[in-house]
């Protein structure tokens, strides 16, 4: 019972604490973008796009200069009132923060709703809600293969060091941490795509498999595969040497504990000895791995989607803050942040069913 | 003082001596530092080598190279290849008062048209074709002295000379034509002289039909026109003409007396201060030319420093700040550590890349900011969001440092906090500050080049910079190695090094990682 509340103690207070950071990045993304002037001059900027079309509209009924000049004028003012531009950046703040924190914003940019294949007006939610399947059946995917890869070879890896299978993963891993993931998506797009010829060089067609994929899930299915083979190979192999070397740098340490030199001496066989005692040990820390992971990959790679052309989270990322749009960046700052700091309530979680000594 | 100062020097010269024995010891701390040597060494050479005005010359299409070529060495591997050739600093071979009656004048356009001309200047050059590959282009580059006016001493008056240039091409064939023309114009008008398919198209026609039997639609030959300029006609397509080719440039001017022209021009008053004639290659330099025909190996090579630069700046910051604020935090506790850690906690759960994105793309729209000052807020946004993680660890090594007895008996002694931090928590400390450091350097460099593939722009040529201009020509790049891989790979190879040196320093600072 004491036990009992103490993890719900724990848990509220990380809960808490999560979510006002939660609620303080939000608000910090906004800061940035309101005290550089970022947003103010996105904002004008459309403002005077506006009142162009506006007044162009009204020269073609053949208004009097005058007339046009004056509805012009207070067509402007209006902009200015609803765009509360008239107001210094710090307060239109909060009421920016409220509507992002409820996800009550719309997309100001076509080259944003573009992202997601829609038009204007879209709302900030719709257009992340569409998109991030594509990133998860690309990047996530990659992550999951990664981690399933990673999690039983690291420990026998680790049991195994310094042999020749060691050194090649510490290798591999050094190489891997230095070239780039985006790159090695150049030179796989250049390689498969425009000298073999077995791979898309155009990855934007995948949306209309993702988009009717029930009405024939098979054929689609294999629609997605074409698409999304490669650049999934590319990030696993980008990202598995990592994934390698940290789960047996974990285990590493765990595998020169007298435990597991008594299990070894005992004669245990090998795959008790890494299940038991090395892997078990080691979970807790590794989840981290997974689950944060898992929480990153929701975010999209920017720069890899954008060498791919591949229209996930990264890419509408990238499109929403080089445009300009700042609804839409709040949103995505927000919804990654949300999943991110789910996967660490979910960590604290399990943490305490892995680590008994948090019950105690 | 003097004295332990000098011992506190002599102290810290073994350690770092110690320090590399050790990580030399190893094979990937030495495969990193013979690539690290031959990085500083490259980067060395291009502060010396690339020109100042590099950061302007980059804005700007090149006009003096083939546009997309591959590096020239391509040869060694059997690729036909046409050499680039530049001639300049030219002066006249031959100088004519009044209409040259020269033979490839005469065939290439006949008498008549130029009567009124004064004087002439004939320049000559040879190019060779040796091999079965078409050159890119013809063009000429005037640099004219800033003047067209001459006095007349006889009639008092001041005179503008007008000039004209034409280019004839005379194939090993035998068959000359006139490939380009500039002017009529005042002489400080004429710029450049390039090929005009339309002017010969016709002509080349009818001399292909009559030499070699072979009818070329005259819209084929326009399209194709260097080709069909460097080959003969087969009934395809054109095939290479090897053998010496003469080029002729004849440049006229008009308007006053041939004598006085011509000495006006021997004494300077006008006329071309350089005349330059570039037979365009289909191969360029060491690393060949981007869509802009600007030299990659300039901008790889100037990518070397900028890469180190960002690098060891953005690391050595990350390791000041994060040193500080952890061992403070960690020494001193309560509010102090209660701040510091809630910070990091925050700055943690920032996704850093797309902050970076939009901090740069704020960056990128202050015009008043120079290059490198762009380029360092950038940077300085990534240190301020990089020392979390530095700052948690050496929190936790400061804390079960100073629960060592051997803390509590200098505090004892009477030691000053500061005399405790520096002369037994710091130093050991120190070796993973220098790992950490170490592994920041090749994640700030592919950072910054992320940063510059997205269309960051700071306005340096930076590898990440090739690799962006590539991206955004997608359907060309992709058809051209030599544009996507070397920025790449001497990025990855500089990172390579540090990653090296790194997993060095971890095996000696993390024992239970020694075997």
């Amino acid at each position: 019972m004491v036990a009992g509340s103490r993890v719900a103690s724990i848990l509220i207070r990380r809960g808490i604490f999560l979510t006002v950071s939660l609620v303080l990045i939000v608000l910090l993304a906004a800061v940035i973008m309101g005290a550089t002037g970022y947003d103010t001059k996105v904002l004008m900027a459309m403002v005077e796009q506006q009142v162009q079309a506006y007044r162009q509209s009204l020269q073609r009924q053949g208004m009097s200069f005058e007339a046009i000049e004056e509805a012009v004028k207070e067509y402007r003012q209006e902009l200015v009132r609803i765009y509360q531009l008239d107001r210094p950046w710090y307060e239109r703040l909060l009421p920016m923060t409220i509507r992002t924190l409820t996800l009550d914003l719309n997309v100001t940019i076509d080259t944003v709703a573009d992202v997601a294949g829609m038009r204007l007006p879209a709302r900030v939610g719709d257009v992340i809600f569409t998109v991030l399947p594509r990133t998860i059946i690309m990047l996530t995917i990659a992550e999951i293969i990664c981690a399933a890869i990673a999690l039983p070879l690291g420990p026998f890896i680790a049991y195994r060091r310094g042999s020749i299978l060691d050194r090649g993963v510490v290798a591999y891993a050094a190489i891997t941490h230095a070239f780039p993931v985006w790159w090695l998506g150049m030179i796989a797009i250049f390689f498969f795509g425009y000298q073999l010829k077995i791979a898309p060089t155009n990855y934007r067609a995948v949306i209309s498999h993702i988009n009717s994929f029930w009405e024939d899930p098979y054929t689609h299915m294999m629609g997605i595969l074409y698409y999304a083979y490669l650049p999934i190979l590319v990030v696993v192999i980008g990202l598995l040497g990592g994934w390698l070397y940290s789960v047996r740098a974990v285990a590493i340490r765990v595998v020169s504990e007298d435990y597991v030199m008594v299990a070894r001496a005992k004669g245990l066989p090998e795959n008790l000895v890494v299940r038991r005692y090395i892997l078990r040990v080691i979970a807790g820390t590794v989840m981290t791995f997974v689950i944060l992971g898992l929480a990153g990959s929701i975010g999209g790679f920017i720069i890899t989607e954008t060498v791919f052309d591949w229209p996930g989270m990264g890419m509408l990322y990238y499109q929403a803050i080089i445009g300009g749009d700042s609804p839409t960046v709040l949103g995505l700052v927000y919804v990654t942040t949300i999943v991110y700091i789910i996967g660490r309530f979910i960590l604290e979680i399990l943490y305490i069913i892995l680590d008994p000594r948090v019950r105690l | 003082m003097s004295v332990r100062t000098s011992r506190t020097l002599e102290e810290i010269r073994k350690a770092i001596a110690s320090g590399f024995r050790e990580v030399w010891g190893q094979w990937s701390g030495r495969i990193g530092f013979i690539i690290l040597i031959g990085v500083i060494a490259v980067s060395i050479y291009a502060v010396l080598v690339v020109p100042p005005e590099i950061i302007e010359l980059w804005k700007t299409p090149w006009e003096d190279t083939p546009a997309l070529a591959p590096p020239e060495w391509i040869s060694l591997f059997g690729y036909p290849v046409a050499k680039h050739r530049i001639y300049s600093e030219l002066s006249p071979q031959e100088t004519y008062k009044g209409i040259p009656r020269l033979p490839e004048l005469q065939q290439a356009i006949g008498g008549g048209q130029l009567a009124l001309v004064g004087y002439v200047e004939v320049y000559r050059v040879e190019y060779i074709l040796d091999s079965d590959a078409f050159p890119k282009g013809v063009t000429v580059f005037f640099e004219p002295i800033n003047n067209s006016v001459i006095y007349d001493p006889a009639r008092k008056i001041n005179r503008t000379i007008t000039a004209a240039a034409l280019l004839i091409l005379s194939r090993p064939d035998g068959i000359s034509i006139v490939i380009g023309t500039a002017g009529p114009q005042t002489i400080e008008s004429i710029r450049a002289l390039r090929i005009e398919p339309k002017l010969f198209s016709a002509e080349l026609a009818k001399v292909f039909r009559d030499r070699y039997g072979v009818v070329v639609p005259v819209e084929k030959l326009e399209k194709l026109a260097t080709e069909y300029l460097f080959g003969t006609p087969g009934p395809e397509a054109a095939a290479p003409l090897k053998g010496t080719y003469r080029l002729t440039l004849m440049v006229l001017y008009s308007g006053a007396r041939p004598d006085h022209i011509e000495r006006a021009i021997a004494e300077g008053e006008i006329g071309f201060k350089n005349i330059k004639i570039i037979v365009k290659g289909n191969a360029y330099g060491w690393l060949g030319t981007d869509v802009k025909g600007r030299d990659l190996a300039l901008g790889v090579l100037y990518g070397f420093p900028v890469a180190l630069l960002v690098g060891i700046f953005a690391a050595v910051s990350v390791v000041i700040i994060g040193l500080l604020l952890g061992v403070v935090s960690g020494y001193y506790g309560g509010f102090v550590d209660e701040f510091i850690q809630r910070l990091v906690d925050v700055i943690g759960n920032i996704p850093l890349l797309p902050i970076l994105v939009l901090i740069g793309a704020i960056v990128q729209g202050m015009p008043e900011l120079s290059p490198w000052h762009k380029l360092f807020v950038i940077i300085g946004f990534l240190v301020i969001f990089s020392w979390g993680g530095l700052t948690i660890v050496v929190r936790a090594m400061t804390l079960s440092i100073k629960a060592e007895p051997y803390i509590e008996a200098a505090r004892a002694v009477g030691a000053s906090n500061a005399r405790i931090i520096l002369r037994h928590i710091l130093p050991q400390i120190l070796p993973y500050a220098m790992a950490s450091l170490v592994f920041t350097v090749p994640s700030a460099i592919l950072t910054e080049a992320g940063l510059s593939v997205l269309g960051i722009e700071h306005g340096l040529p930076t590898w990440g910079k090739i690799l962006s201009d590539a991206l955004a020509e997608r359907g060309v790049s992709y058809k051209a190695w030599w544009w996507i891989f070397p920025p790449g790979a001497f990025m990855a190879i500089t990172a390579l090094a540090f990653v090296l040196i790194g997993l060095a320093i971890e095996t000696i600072v993390e024992p239970r990682l020694r075997r």
